[in-house]
Protein backbone atom coordinates (compact mmCIF):
# COMPACT_ATOMS: atom_id res chain seq x y z
CA UNK A 1 0.00 0.00 0.00
CA UNK A 2 1.62 3.33 -1.14
CA UNK A 3 0.77 6.47 0.74
CA UNK A 4 -1.67 7.68 -1.95
CA UNK A 5 -3.41 3.62 -2.60
CA UNK A 6 -7.29 4.38 -3.38
CA UNK A 7 -8.36 1.05 -1.88
CA UNK A 8 -7.02 1.99 1.82
CA UNK A 9 -10.16 3.67 2.55
CA UNK A 10 -13.01 2.71 0.57
CA UNK A 11 -15.67 3.66 3.15
CA UNK A 12 -18.71 4.85 1.35
CA UNK A 13 -21.38 7.19 2.79
CA UNK A 14 -24.05 4.27 3.16
CA UNK A 15 -21.34 2.43 5.28
CA UNK A 16 -20.03 5.70 7.23
CA UNK A 17 -23.91 6.80 7.96
CA UNK A 18 -24.42 3.55 9.45
CA UNK A 19 -21.33 3.30 11.67
CA UNK A 20 -21.71 7.08 12.79
CA UNK A 21 -25.44 5.46 13.62
CA UNK A 22 -24.25 2.49 15.63
CA UNK A 23 -21.29 4.82 17.30
CA UNK A 24 -18.66 3.01 15.39
CA UNK A 25 -16.39 6.36 15.36
CA UNK A 26 -17.82 9.57 15.42
CA UNK A 27 -17.93 12.42 13.06
CA UNK A 28 -14.99 14.00 14.90
CA UNK A 29 -13.23 10.69 14.21
CA UNK A 30 -14.27 10.79 10.54
CA UNK A 31 -13.24 13.92 9.87
CA UNK A 32 -10.00 13.80 11.99
CA UNK A 33 -9.01 10.89 9.70
CA UNK A 34 -9.72 12.86 6.31
CA UNK A 35 -7.79 15.80 8.05
CA UNK A 36 -4.85 13.43 8.59
CA UNK A 37 -5.27 12.09 5.06
CA UNK A 38 -4.89 15.55 3.82
CA UNK A 39 -1.77 16.08 5.54
CA UNK A 40 0.28 13.01 4.92
CA UNK A 41 -0.97 13.14 1.11
CA UNK A 42 -2.32 15.85 -0.59
CA UNK A 43 1.17 17.31 -1.14
CA UNK A 44 1.23 14.54 -3.51
CA UNK A 45 -2.16 14.44 -4.60
CA UNK A 46 -3.03 18.38 -4.47
CA UNK A 47 -6.57 17.91 -4.78
CA UNK A 48 -7.39 20.36 -1.91
CA UNK A 49 -7.67 24.04 -2.06
CA UNK A 50 -8.53 25.91 1.28
CA UNK A 51 -9.27 23.46 3.69
CA UNK A 52 -9.67 24.91 7.19
CA UNK A 53 -8.99 22.01 9.87
CA UNK A 54 -10.20 23.77 13.29
CA UNK A 55 -13.37 24.72 11.27
CA UNK A 56 -13.89 21.78 10.30
CA UNK A 57 -13.04 20.26 13.44
CA UNK A 58 -15.61 22.66 15.43
CA UNK A 59 -18.10 21.57 12.85
CA UNK A 60 -17.83 18.18 13.40
CA UNK A 61 -18.15 18.50 17.04
CA UNK A 62 -21.61 20.36 16.69
CA UNK A 63 -22.64 17.46 13.99
CA UNK A 64 -22.34 14.80 17.05
CA UNK A 65 -23.97 16.81 19.32
CA UNK A 66 -26.78 17.31 16.88
CA UNK A 67 -26.44 13.34 16.09
CA UNK A 68 -27.40 12.81 19.81
CA UNK A 69 -30.72 14.78 19.96
CA UNK A 70 -34.03 12.77 19.83
CA UNK A 71 -35.06 13.90 16.92
CA UNK A 72 -34.35 12.80 13.54
CA UNK A 73 -31.27 14.65 12.21
CA UNK A 74 -30.03 15.79 8.52
CA UNK A 75 -29.86 12.40 6.57
CA UNK A 76 -26.02 13.21 5.44
CA UNK A 77 -25.10 14.43 8.75
CA UNK A 78 -21.29 14.38 9.18
CA UNK A 79 -20.57 13.31 5.66
CA UNK A 80 -16.94 14.71 4.73
CA UNK A 81 -18.07 16.90 1.31
CA UNK A 82 -15.39 18.36 -1.58
CA UNK A 83 -16.73 21.41 -3.68
CA UNK A 84 -14.87 21.72 -6.96
CA UNK A 85 -13.64 25.68 -7.19
CA UNK A 86 -15.67 26.46 -10.02
CA UNK A 87 -18.80 26.70 -7.81
CA UNK A 88 -19.54 29.30 -5.36
CA UNK A 89 -19.07 28.61 -1.48
CA UNK A 90 -19.65 31.15 0.59
CA UNK A 91 -17.02 33.01 2.32
CA UNK A 92 -14.69 30.63 -0.07
CA UNK A 93 -13.02 32.26 -2.84
CA UNK A 94 -14.37 30.74 -6.35
CA UNK A 95 -10.33 30.92 -8.30
CA UNK A 96 -11.18 28.43 -10.74
CA UNK A 97 -7.47 27.49 -11.16
CA UNK A 98 -7.52 31.09 -13.29
CA UNK A 99 -4.72 33.20 -12.19
CA UNK A 100 -7.09 36.64 -13.04
CA UNK A 101 -9.07 35.30 -10.31
CA UNK A 102 -6.54 34.78 -7.48
CA UNK A 103 -7.71 38.26 -5.45
CA UNK A 104 -11.32 37.69 -6.05
CA UNK A 105 -13.34 37.97 -3.08
CA UNK A 106 -14.82 34.90 -0.85
CA UNK A 107 -18.13 34.54 -2.34
CA UNK A 108 -21.16 36.00 -0.11
CA UNK A 109 -23.63 33.80 -0.65
CA UNK A 110 -23.77 29.75 -1.68
CA UNK A 111 -24.47 29.03 -5.43
CA UNK A 112 -28.01 26.44 -5.30
CA UNK A 113 -26.63 23.36 -5.12
CA UNK A 114 -24.14 24.29 -2.09
CA UNK A 115 -27.35 25.81 -0.25
CA UNK A 116 -29.28 22.46 -0.93
CA UNK A 117 -26.53 20.42 -0.12
CA UNK A 118 -25.49 21.92 3.14
CA UNK A 119 -28.89 21.26 4.43
CA UNK A 120 -28.32 17.51 3.78
CA UNK A 121 -25.86 17.98 6.61
CA UNK A 122 -22.88 17.31 4.65
CA UNK A 123 -19.19 18.73 6.10
CA UNK A 124 -17.62 20.81 3.29
CA UNK A 125 -14.04 19.81 3.70
CA UNK A 126 -12.71 22.74 1.14
CA UNK A 127 -12.67 23.68 -2.48
CA UNK A 128 -11.30 20.75 -4.97
CA UNK A 129 -9.01 21.39 -7.86
CA UNK A 130 -9.91 22.11 -11.08
CA UNK A 131 -8.55 22.85 -14.88
CA UNK A 132 -8.10 26.49 -15.23
CA UNK A 133 -11.85 27.99 -15.86
CA UNK A 134 -12.77 24.43 -16.38
CA UNK A 135 -11.61 24.34 -19.58
CA UNK A 136 -9.27 21.01 -20.38
CA UNK A 137 -9.03 17.72 -18.82
CA UNK A 138 -5.49 17.96 -16.88
CA UNK A 139 -6.52 19.17 -13.41
CA UNK A 140 -2.90 20.54 -13.19
CA UNK A 141 -1.40 20.35 -10.82
CA UNK A 142 -3.78 17.60 -9.46
CA UNK A 143 -2.92 13.88 -9.87
CA UNK A 144 -4.01 10.80 -10.16
CA UNK A 145 -4.13 8.46 -6.65
CA UNK A 146 -3.55 5.75 -8.52
CA UNK A 147 -0.35 6.98 -9.89
CA UNK A 148 0.59 10.28 -8.94
CA UNK A 149 2.87 10.15 -12.71
CA UNK A 150 -0.52 10.51 -14.53
CA UNK A 151 -3.31 13.03 -14.60
CA UNK A 152 -7.04 12.65 -12.85
CA UNK A 153 -8.66 14.02 -15.88
CA UNK A 154 -10.59 17.41 -15.81
CA UNK A 155 -12.44 19.18 -15.55
CA UNK A 156 -13.45 17.97 -12.22
CA UNK A 157 -9.84 16.24 -11.32
CA UNK A 158 -9.57 17.56 -7.82
CA UNK A 159 -12.97 16.11 -6.69
CA UNK A 160 -12.57 12.57 -8.27
CA UNK A 161 -8.75 12.38 -6.84
CA UNK A 162 -9.93 13.50 -3.24
CA UNK A 163 -12.74 10.60 -3.74
CA UNK A 164 -10.38 7.88 -4.63
CA UNK A 165 -7.93 9.19 -2.39
CA UNK A 166 -10.25 8.52 0.39
CA UNK A 167 -10.30 12.16 1.45
CA UNK A 168 -13.95 12.74 1.25
CA UNK A 169 -17.15 10.45 0.44
CA UNK A 170 -18.45 12.73 -2.24
CA UNK A 171 -17.93 15.62 -4.57
CA UNK A 172 -19.41 17.82 -6.87
CA UNK A 173 -18.04 18.46 -10.13
CA UNK A 174 -19.42 19.52 -13.31
CA UNK A 175 -19.71 18.67 -16.89
CA UNK A 176 -19.40 20.56 -20.31
CA UNK A 177 -17.36 17.48 -22.26
CA UNK A 178 -16.93 15.29 -19.92
CA UNK A 179 -15.71 16.50 -16.74
CA UNK A 180 -17.66 14.14 -14.29
CA UNK A 181 -17.40 11.24 -16.36
CA UNK A 182 -13.73 11.80 -17.43
CA UNK A 183 -12.17 12.09 -14.12
CA UNK A 184 -14.71 9.65 -12.42
CA UNK A 185 -13.50 6.97 -15.11
CA UNK A 186 -9.18 7.59 -14.85
CA UNK A 187 -9.92 7.77 -10.82
CA UNK A 188 -12.16 4.84 -10.63
CA UNK A 189 -15.08 6.66 -9.02
CA UNK A 190 -18.81 6.85 -9.96
CA UNK A 191 -19.93 10.08 -11.50
CA UNK A 192 -23.64 11.35 -12.45
CA UNK A 193 -23.88 13.66 -15.21
CA UNK A 194 -28.04 14.52 -14.83
CA UNK A 195 -30.18 15.41 -17.66
CA UNK A 196 -29.04 18.98 -19.16
CA UNK A 197 -30.88 21.89 -17.60
CA UNK A 198 -31.87 19.68 -14.53
CA UNK A 199 -29.55 20.96 -12.02
CA UNK A 200 -29.08 25.04 -11.26
CA UNK A 201 -26.01 26.74 -12.67
CA UNK A 202 -26.61 29.08 -10.57
CA UNK A 203 -23.48 30.26 -8.45
CA UNK A 204 -21.73 28.40 -10.62
CA UNK A 205 -18.78 29.96 -12.92
CA UNK A 206 -19.47 29.07 -16.54
CA UNK A 207 -17.43 27.84 -19.31
CA UNK A 208 -20.11 27.24 -21.76
CA UNK A 209 -23.67 27.76 -20.80
CA UNK A 210 -25.95 25.95 -22.57
CA UNK A 211 -23.94 22.51 -22.10
CA UNK A 212 -22.79 23.14 -18.47
CA UNK A 213 -24.60 20.79 -15.84
CA UNK A 214 -23.10 19.97 -12.04
CA UNK A 215 -23.53 16.38 -10.97
CA UNK A 216 -22.40 14.24 -7.64
CA UNK A 217 -19.66 12.15 -7.67
CA UNK A 218 -18.81 9.87 -5.22
CA UNK A 219 -17.99 6.02 -4.85
CA UNK A 220 -21.38 4.18 -5.60
CA UNK A 221 -24.26 4.74 -7.62
CA UNK A 222 -26.20 4.60 -4.26
CA UNK A 223 -24.22 7.31 -2.64
CA UNK A 224 -23.73 9.48 -6.09
CA UNK A 225 -28.08 9.03 -5.84
CA UNK A 226 -28.03 10.57 -2.19
CA UNK A 227 -25.74 13.29 -3.33
CA UNK A 228 -28.11 14.04 -6.43
CA UNK A 229 -31.65 14.32 -3.90
CA UNK A 230 -29.60 16.54 -2.07
CA UNK A 231 -28.23 18.89 -4.64
CA UNK A 232 -32.01 18.91 -5.84
CA UNK A 233 -33.16 20.38 -2.24
CA UNK A 234 -34.90 16.69 -1.59
CA UNK A 235 -32.59 15.04 1.06
CA UNK A 236 -35.35 14.30 3.35
CA UNK A 237 -36.11 11.86 0.44
CA UNK A 238 -32.59 10.32 1.29
CA UNK A 239 -33.38 7.21 4.36
CA UNK A 240 -35.99 5.98 1.87
CA UNK A 241 -33.79 5.72 -1.21
CA UNK A 242 -31.43 3.24 0.03
CA UNK A 243 -33.92 0.68 0.21
CA UNK A 244 -33.94 1.05 -4.06
CA UNK A 245 -30.39 -0.12 -4.31
CA UNK A 246 -30.36 -3.53 -2.44
CA UNK A 247 -26.66 -4.15 -1.88
CA UNK A 248 -26.92 -7.53 -2.61
CA UNK A 249 -27.74 -6.01 -6.59
CA UNK A 250 -31.01 -6.54 -8.82
CA UNK A 251 -32.02 -7.87 -11.71
CA UNK A 252 -32.64 -6.31 -15.71
CA UNK A 253 -34.73 -8.44 -16.93
CA UNK A 254 -36.70 -6.63 -19.92
CA UNK A 255 -34.55 -4.02 -20.18
CA UNK A 256 -32.96 -3.35 -23.43
CA UNK A 257 -29.22 -2.32 -23.45
CA UNK A 258 -27.50 -0.69 -26.40
CA UNK A 259 -24.05 -1.41 -27.57
CA UNK A 260 -22.69 1.56 -30.01
CA UNK A 261 -20.56 -0.04 -33.67
CA UNK A 262 -17.90 2.06 -35.30
CA UNK A 263 -17.32 5.55 -33.76
CA UNK A 264 -17.34 4.28 -30.17
CA UNK A 265 -15.30 0.96 -31.29
CA UNK A 266 -12.40 3.31 -32.84
CA UNK A 267 -9.08 3.22 -31.06
CA UNK A 268 -10.19 1.95 -27.98
CA UNK A 269 -7.72 0.62 -25.94
CA UNK A 270 -7.63 -3.08 -25.93
CA UNK A 271 -8.33 -3.72 -22.32
CA UNK A 272 -11.02 -1.09 -22.30
CA UNK A 273 -12.73 -3.03 -24.91
CA UNK A 274 -12.34 -6.21 -22.88
CA UNK A 275 -13.72 -4.25 -19.84
CA UNK A 276 -17.10 -3.55 -22.51
CA UNK A 277 -17.49 -7.17 -23.42
CA UNK A 278 -17.46 -8.03 -19.70
CA UNK A 279 -19.40 -5.27 -18.69
CA UNK A 280 -21.99 -6.27 -21.19
CA UNK A 281 -21.73 -10.12 -20.38
CA UNK A 282 -22.86 -9.21 -16.74
CA UNK A 283 -25.57 -7.21 -18.13
CA UNK A 284 -27.05 -10.14 -20.01
CA UNK A 285 -26.80 -12.19 -16.93
CA UNK A 286 -29.21 -9.91 -15.44
CA UNK A 287 -31.59 -10.38 -17.62
CA UNK A 288 -30.94 -7.43 -20.31
CA UNK A 289 -31.53 -7.81 -23.65
CA UNK A 290 -28.22 -6.32 -25.40
CA UNK A 291 -29.21 -5.25 -28.45
CA UNK A 292 -25.86 -3.86 -31.15
CA UNK A 293 -26.50 -0.71 -33.20
CA UNK A 294 -24.86 2.20 -35.07
CA UNK A 295 -25.38 5.62 -34.02
CA UNK A 296 -24.71 7.27 -37.59
CA UNK A 297 -24.57 10.83 -36.01
CA UNK A 298 -22.01 10.55 -32.89
CA UNK A 299 -19.41 11.85 -34.61
CA UNK A 300 -21.37 14.78 -35.73
CA UNK A 301 -22.82 15.09 -31.93
CA UNK A 302 -19.01 15.39 -31.04
CA UNK A 303 -18.31 18.19 -33.22
CA UNK A 304 -21.27 19.93 -32.64
CA UNK A 305 -20.54 19.96 -28.55
CA UNK A 306 -16.98 20.84 -29.22
CA UNK A 307 -17.83 23.87 -31.23
CA UNK A 308 -20.76 25.19 -29.04
CA UNK A 309 -18.77 25.12 -25.65
CA UNK A 310 -15.30 26.84 -27.72
CA UNK A 311 -17.57 29.69 -28.94
CA UNK A 312 -19.44 29.96 -25.61
CA UNK A 313 -16.07 29.98 -23.81
CA UNK A 314 -15.01 32.76 -26.40
CA UNK A 315 -17.98 34.78 -25.31
CA UNK A 316 -17.37 34.78 -21.33
CA UNK A 317 -13.56 35.00 -21.30
CA UNK A 318 -13.20 37.47 -24.59
CA UNK A 319 -12.71 40.58 -21.98
CA UNK A 320 -10.34 38.55 -19.93
CA UNK A 321 -8.63 37.88 -23.71
CA UNK A 322 -8.78 41.38 -24.74
CA UNK A 323 -7.34 43.10 -21.47
CA UNK A 324 -4.71 40.52 -20.03
CA UNK A 325 -4.22 37.76 -22.28
CA UNK A 326 -0.91 36.98 -20.16
CA UNK A 327 -2.92 36.27 -17.20
CA UNK A 328 -4.46 33.49 -19.24
CA UNK A 329 -2.65 29.65 -19.63
CA UNK A 330 -2.09 28.92 -23.21
CA UNK A 331 -4.79 26.10 -23.35
CA UNK A 332 -7.41 28.35 -21.95
CA UNK A 333 -5.86 31.48 -24.33
CA UNK A 334 -6.27 29.34 -27.70
CA UNK A 335 -10.04 28.10 -26.84
CA UNK A 336 -11.05 31.55 -26.42
CA UNK A 337 -9.22 33.21 -29.01
CA UNK A 338 -10.78 30.72 -31.87
CA UNK A 339 -14.11 30.56 -29.85
CA UNK A 340 -14.11 34.57 -29.82
CA UNK A 341 -13.36 34.91 -33.29
CA UNK A 342 -15.54 32.23 -35.04
CA UNK A 343 -18.07 33.60 -37.54
CA UNK A 344 -21.87 33.72 -36.42
CA UNK A 345 -22.83 31.25 -39.50
CA UNK A 346 -21.10 28.35 -37.53
CA UNK A 347 -23.03 29.32 -34.45
CA UNK A 348 -26.41 29.10 -35.88
CA UNK A 349 -25.05 25.96 -38.02
CA UNK A 350 -24.00 24.16 -34.15
CA UNK A 351 -27.89 25.24 -32.92
CA UNK A 352 -29.21 23.61 -35.56
CA UNK A 353 -26.84 20.55 -35.68
CA UNK A 354 -27.89 20.03 -31.81
CA UNK A 355 -31.30 20.08 -32.80
CA UNK A 356 -30.97 17.06 -35.49
CA UNK A 357 -28.30 15.43 -33.35
CA UNK A 358 -31.22 15.07 -30.37
CA UNK A 359 -33.55 13.93 -32.97
CA UNK A 360 -31.81 11.46 -34.46
CA UNK A 361 -30.47 9.96 -31.07
CA UNK A 362 -34.23 9.81 -29.97
CA UNK A 363 -34.74 7.60 -33.11
CA UNK A 364 -32.16 5.48 -32.18
CA UNK A 365 -33.68 4.99 -28.92
CA UNK A 366 -36.96 4.45 -30.03
CA UNK A 367 -35.74 2.24 -32.88
CA UNK A 368 -34.31 -0.24 -31.38
CA UNK A 369 -36.48 0.43 -27.62
CA UNK A 370 -33.72 1.00 -25.39
CA UNK A 371 -33.60 1.78 -22.28
CA UNK A 372 -30.23 2.89 -22.20
CA UNK A 373 -27.02 2.67 -23.79
CA UNK A 374 -23.14 1.29 -22.50
CA UNK A 375 -20.20 2.71 -23.94
CA UNK A 376 -16.60 3.07 -22.29
CA UNK A 377 -16.41 6.48 -20.49
CA UNK A 378 -12.67 7.33 -21.93
CA UNK A 379 -11.02 5.07 -24.86
CA UNK A 380 -8.07 4.98 -22.48
CA UNK A 381 -6.70 4.73 -19.04
CA UNK A 382 -5.04 7.57 -16.98
CA UNK A 383 -2.33 9.13 -19.39
CA UNK A 384 1.34 10.27 -17.91
CA UNK A 385 0.67 13.92 -16.59
CA UNK A 386 3.35 14.55 -19.89
CA UNK A 387 1.89 12.66 -22.57
CA UNK A 388 -0.12 15.40 -25.02
CA UNK A 389 -0.79 12.59 -27.74
CA UNK A 390 -1.99 8.81 -27.05
CA UNK A 391 -0.68 6.60 -29.49
CA UNK A 392 -2.64 3.57 -30.27
CA UNK A 393 -2.09 0.12 -32.14
CA UNK A 394 -2.29 1.24 -35.53
CA UNK A 395 0.57 3.70 -35.49
CA UNK A 396 -2.27 6.06 -35.47
CA UNK A 397 -2.12 9.57 -32.79
CA UNK A 398 -4.67 11.70 -31.18
CA UNK A 399 -4.40 14.85 -28.68
CA UNK A 400 -5.29 13.72 -25.33
CA UNK A 401 -7.78 16.29 -24.81
CA UNK A 402 -9.43 15.20 -28.08
CA UNK A 403 -8.97 11.37 -26.84
CA UNK A 404 -10.09 11.39 -23.81
CA UNK A 405 -13.55 13.45 -24.52
CA UNK A 406 -14.24 11.96 -27.89
CA UNK A 407 -16.52 9.39 -26.34
CA UNK A 408 -18.20 11.88 -23.32
CA UNK A 409 -18.46 15.38 -25.75
CA UNK A 410 -21.38 13.52 -28.15
CA UNK A 411 -23.59 12.93 -24.98
CA UNK A 412 -23.42 16.83 -23.58
CA UNK A 413 -25.03 17.56 -26.95
CA UNK A 414 -28.05 15.11 -26.64
CA UNK A 415 -28.30 16.38 -22.63
CA UNK A 416 -29.10 13.01 -22.45
CA UNK A 417 -27.86 11.72 -18.52
CA UNK A 418 -24.54 9.56 -18.12
CA UNK A 419 -23.77 7.06 -15.59
CA UNK A 420 -20.12 6.88 -15.05
CA UNK A 421 -19.45 3.52 -13.34
CA UNK A 422 -15.81 2.11 -12.38
CA UNK A 423 -15.90 -1.00 -14.59
CA UNK A 424 -12.33 -2.63 -13.66
CA UNK A 425 -8.98 -2.05 -14.09
CA UNK A 426 -6.13 -2.35 -16.80
CA UNK A 427 -2.79 -4.30 -17.07
CA UNK A 428 -0.97 -1.77 -15.18
CA UNK A 429 -3.93 -1.71 -12.37
CA UNK A 430 -5.31 1.93 -13.64
CA UNK A 431 -9.17 1.91 -13.34
CA UNK A 432 -11.60 1.43 -16.40
CA UNK A 433 -14.34 3.70 -16.98
CA UNK A 434 -18.00 2.75 -17.99
CA UNK A 435 -20.82 5.15 -19.29
CA UNK A 436 -24.57 4.31 -18.97
CA UNK A 437 -26.67 6.84 -21.26
CA UNK A 438 -30.13 6.97 -20.55
CA UNK A 439 -33.05 9.04 -21.40
CA UNK A 440 -33.51 12.50 -20.89
CA UNK A 441 -35.07 12.82 -17.13
CA UNK A 442 -34.60 9.35 -16.41
CA UNK A 443 -31.73 9.56 -13.94
CA UNK A 444 -33.59 6.89 -11.25
CA UNK A 445 -34.31 4.00 -14.24
CA UNK A 446 -30.57 4.95 -15.19
CA UNK A 447 -29.42 4.74 -11.50
CA UNK A 448 -31.45 1.18 -10.96
CA UNK A 449 -28.75 0.01 -13.89
CA UNK A 450 -26.07 1.50 -13.33
CA UNK A 451 -26.21 -0.15 -9.57
CA UNK A 452 -27.03 -3.93 -10.82
CA UNK A 453 -24.04 -3.33 -13.33
CA UNK A 454 -21.82 -1.95 -10.13
CA UNK A 455 -23.21 -5.46 -8.29
CA UNK A 456 -22.74 -7.49 -10.81
CA UNK A 457 -18.72 -6.29 -11.76
CA UNK A 458 -17.59 -5.72 -7.91
CA UNK B 1 -1.55 38.45 -46.44
CA UNK B 2 -3.82 35.64 -46.82
CA UNK B 3 -7.57 36.14 -47.13
CA UNK B 4 -8.06 34.03 -44.02
CA UNK B 5 -5.45 35.75 -42.11
CA UNK B 6 -6.47 39.16 -42.70
CA UNK B 7 -10.11 38.36 -41.77
CA UNK B 8 -8.68 36.76 -38.53
CA UNK B 9 -7.08 39.85 -37.75
CA UNK B 10 -9.59 41.67 -38.69
CA UNK B 11 -12.30 39.83 -36.47
CA UNK B 12 -10.08 39.94 -33.51
CA UNK B 13 -9.24 43.63 -33.81
CA UNK B 14 -13.07 44.21 -34.41
CA UNK B 15 -13.52 42.42 -30.51
CA UNK B 16 -10.47 44.36 -28.96
CA UNK B 17 -8.52 41.16 -29.33
CA UNK B 18 -4.62 42.07 -29.79
CA UNK B 19 -3.07 38.64 -31.33
CA UNK B 20 0.47 38.55 -31.59
CA UNK B 21 2.03 37.73 -35.01
CA UNK B 22 3.71 34.97 -33.57
CA UNK B 23 0.17 33.40 -32.56
CA UNK B 24 -1.62 34.24 -35.83
CA UNK B 25 -0.68 31.55 -37.65
CA UNK B 26 -2.00 29.03 -35.36
CA UNK B 27 -5.04 31.17 -35.17
CA UNK B 28 -5.49 30.69 -38.52
CA UNK B 29 -4.77 27.17 -38.65
CA UNK B 30 -7.38 26.50 -35.87
CA UNK B 31 -10.00 28.81 -37.72
CA UNK B 32 -9.42 26.79 -41.12
CA UNK B 33 -9.96 23.63 -39.43
CA UNK B 34 -12.82 24.51 -37.50
CA UNK B 35 -14.39 25.60 -41.00
CA UNK B 36 -13.70 22.72 -42.48
CA UNK B 37 -14.50 20.43 -39.35
CA UNK B 38 -18.19 22.34 -39.43
CA UNK B 39 -18.47 22.00 -43.53
CA UNK B 40 -21.39 19.29 -43.40
CA UNK B 41 -22.78 20.85 -40.44
CA UNK B 42 -23.53 24.46 -42.38
CA UNK B 43 -24.45 22.93 -45.48
CA UNK B 44 -27.42 21.40 -44.14
CA UNK B 45 -30.65 22.94 -44.14
CA UNK B 46 -31.71 24.69 -40.91
CA UNK B 47 -34.54 22.82 -39.03
CA UNK B 48 -37.72 24.36 -37.98
CA UNK B 49 -36.16 26.62 -35.14
CA UNK B 50 -38.45 25.30 -32.55
CA UNK B 51 -38.23 21.93 -33.20
CA UNK B 52 -36.85 19.43 -29.99
CA UNK B 53 -36.57 15.99 -29.40
CA UNK B 54 -37.05 16.33 -25.89
CA UNK B 55 -40.68 16.31 -26.02
CA UNK B 56 -42.95 13.93 -23.98
CA UNK B 57 -42.21 11.26 -26.58
CA UNK B 58 -38.69 11.03 -26.06
CA UNK B 59 -38.96 9.50 -22.21
CA UNK B 60 -42.31 7.35 -23.09
CA UNK B 61 -40.73 3.55 -22.82
CA UNK B 62 -42.40 1.19 -25.42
Amino acid sequence: MTATDPNSNPVTIREALQKLDDKVFSTRQLIGDVLTRIQETDEEVIAWLDVRPQNLMEMADVQDRRRMLPQAHAPLLGIPFGVKDLIDVSGYQTVCNMEAREDVEEASRDAEIVHHMRKSGVIFVGKTVTQEAAAGIYSDPCRNPWDTNRIPGGSSGGSAAAIANGTCLGAFGTDTGGSIRIPASLCGVTGLKPTYGRVSTEGIFPLSPSLDTPGPMARTVADTMALYLAMLGSSSEIPEMWNRFPVSGSQLAGMRIGVLTSYFNENIQPEVMAAQENAVAKLRELGAEIVECDWQDAAKARIVAKQISRIECGQVHRGLLATSPDLMGEELRKRVEIGAILPADVWFAMLAGREQVKQSIADLYKEHQLDAIIAPSTPVTAPKVEEKTISYADGSTEDTGAALTRLTGPWNTTGQPVFAIPAGLDDLGLPIGMSLIGRPDQEWELADIAHALECALK
Amino acid sequence: MSEVKEHVRETAKILGIEIEDSRLDSLVEAWKQAMEETKEIRQQPNPHPTATAFDPTWSEKR
